[in-house]
């Protein structure tokens, strides 16, 4: 965890550690000046308060970091959290961003999904369709959606809405702030029905253990 | 006695096998794959836990013979399946037996379940320890050993398997694209359910933590439930 933090960090070229007390106290009060504290959405731990708002607890740092920033510039759109980004300040950013990434959220697994839906988003996540020019998500999310710091988010645990939201999100382009537009070409390639059933496999999959 | 007889038969060709298997072979197939045959691993987890959706079954601790049996199966198209069909038959018999090895001697720890639903679990519970006397549905620990635990060398545990991945299976046989099972009891006894039991006994089944295993929970990494089993520390500690 420290190292894919440090990592994040040095990535955005600047060597200063987050603030894990500034990034706490931007997460629950919000930044300067009139700004809303994420913790109303994400929760003060990161789980997310509704499935709609994702889960942050322990997520890459430097992934949380650079979707701040691509809110701020539109890249990644959103009519709620454009405003909120264009409002903080990088290192209020980098602060928040270490909070989140270093916190811990409990899991209550979900109610148990539709096997053949299971199944389906699994081996598609870990075999991908050759056929059809899909790659694995394993590659770049890690086994079972863990995610691989600094810059691929974990996807295990993500809330099902969330998951199904982005790739709809990166298929019409309203997202496009992924690197050299992978993902929007692997949700072009994406049916509704594969849709469904890889949001409703890593909403079920256990999100991956810190280390301490 | 039909049914008997049979079970004489798959005892009497299958007992050897899992002992033959080397298990560190296994292990090194199972965790790296080889060219042609992806990693085990990827979809079943570390030590075959599975990655807690009930995508993909538990392996950990299954009987060495009903896992080198379903490979066989996979192989054959006796149990088709799209993505382990091929991968099956890409693997020698050999290679089967010892990964059949490796898995069963392995013992992996449980991710915390989804809160249960008391009703349905009651009622799963009666149908796996009594059976559905009206239906003609037999008890599922008549086969599949006391709660679910598993009866050697055939008779795969089911108590902590993942409820997703039972019922998918339980429809699979009711729908005869599972055809793997002695004499075809398992599409008989599935058949005879309706989809309400089949949610019941899966959600029970996988809610239940075989005695011999519940001592892994008993460890010092933390504390357990019944139902979670060994604490995820143990887990962690596997990445």
């Amino acid at each position: 965890m420290l190292i894919g933090l440090a990592v994040g960090v040095a990535s955005v070229a600047n060597a200063r550690a987050p603030d894990l007390a500034q990034g706490r106290a931007v997460a629950l009060g919000g930044g300067a000046g009139d700004q809303q504290a994420c913790a109303a959405c994400h929760g003060a731990n990161g789980a997310g308060v509704m499935p709609i708002y994702p889960r942050l607890a322990g997520q890459a740092a430097f992934y949380l970091y650079k979707q701040l920033l691509d809110f701020r510039s539109g890249q990644r759109e959103s009519a709620v959290m454009g405003p909120i980004a264009s409002r903080l300040s990088p290192r209020d950013m980098e602060d928040v961003a270490g909070f989140y990434a270093a916190a811990t959220a409990p899991y209550s697994p979900p109610a148990d999904g539709d096997g053949a839906q299971l199944q389906r988003g699994g081996t598609l996540a870990a075999a991908g369709s050759a056929e059809r020019g899909i790659p694995p998500c394993a590659n770049c999310h890690g086994q079972a959606g863990r995610g691989m710091p600094p810059s691929f988010p974990y996807l295990a645990g993500q809330s099902e809405a969330y998951l199904a939201g982005q790739l709809a999100a990166f298929r019409d382009g309203s997202r496009r702030n992924d690197p050299l537009d992978v993902m929007r070409r692997i949700a072009g390639r994406l049916n509704s029905g594969d849709v469904t059933a890889l949001s409703t496999y890593f909403a079920h999959v256990y999100p991956p253990a810190r280390e301490e | 006695m039909r049914l008997a007889l049979a079970f004489l038969c798959l005892i009497a060709a299958g007992s050897a096998h899992a002992e033959q298997g080397d298990r560190m072979k296994g292990a090194a197939l199972a965790d790296q794959g080889r060219n042609g045959v992806p990693a085990c691993r990827s979809c079943h987890g570390d030590m075959g836990i599975g990655d807690g959706s009930g995508a993909f079954p538990r392996l950990t601790g299954q009987l060495g013979f009903y896992l080198y049996k379903q490979l066989k199966d996979f192989a054959a198209g006796t149990r088709p399946s799209p993505v382990m069909s091929p991968i099956a038959s890409a693997l020698s018999d050999r290679e089967m037996q010892d990964v059949a090895a490796y898995y069963s001697s392995v013992q992996g720890p449980f991710f915390p379940l989804p809160i249960l639903d008391a009703k349905l679990a009651q009622r799963g519970g009666m149908i796996s320890a009594a059976g559905i006397a009206e239906r003609n549905v037999p008890a599922c620990i008549a086969c599949h050993g006391p709660a679910g635990s598993g009866m050697q060398p055939s008779f795969p545990y089911l108590a902590g398997q993942y409820a997703p991945y039972l019922e998918y299976q339980l429809d699979q046989f009711r729908l005869n694209r599972r055809q793997n099972s002695p004499l075809n009891v398992m599409n008989d006894i599935a058949a005879r359910m309706t989809e309400e039991d089949m949610r019941a006994v899966s959600e029970y089944l996988a809610a239940v933590r075989p005695p011999d295993l519940s001592r892994i929970g008993a460890s010092s990494t933390g504390p357990a439930s019944p139902y979670t089993g060994a604490p995820l520390a143990t887990y962690q500690g596997t990445r």
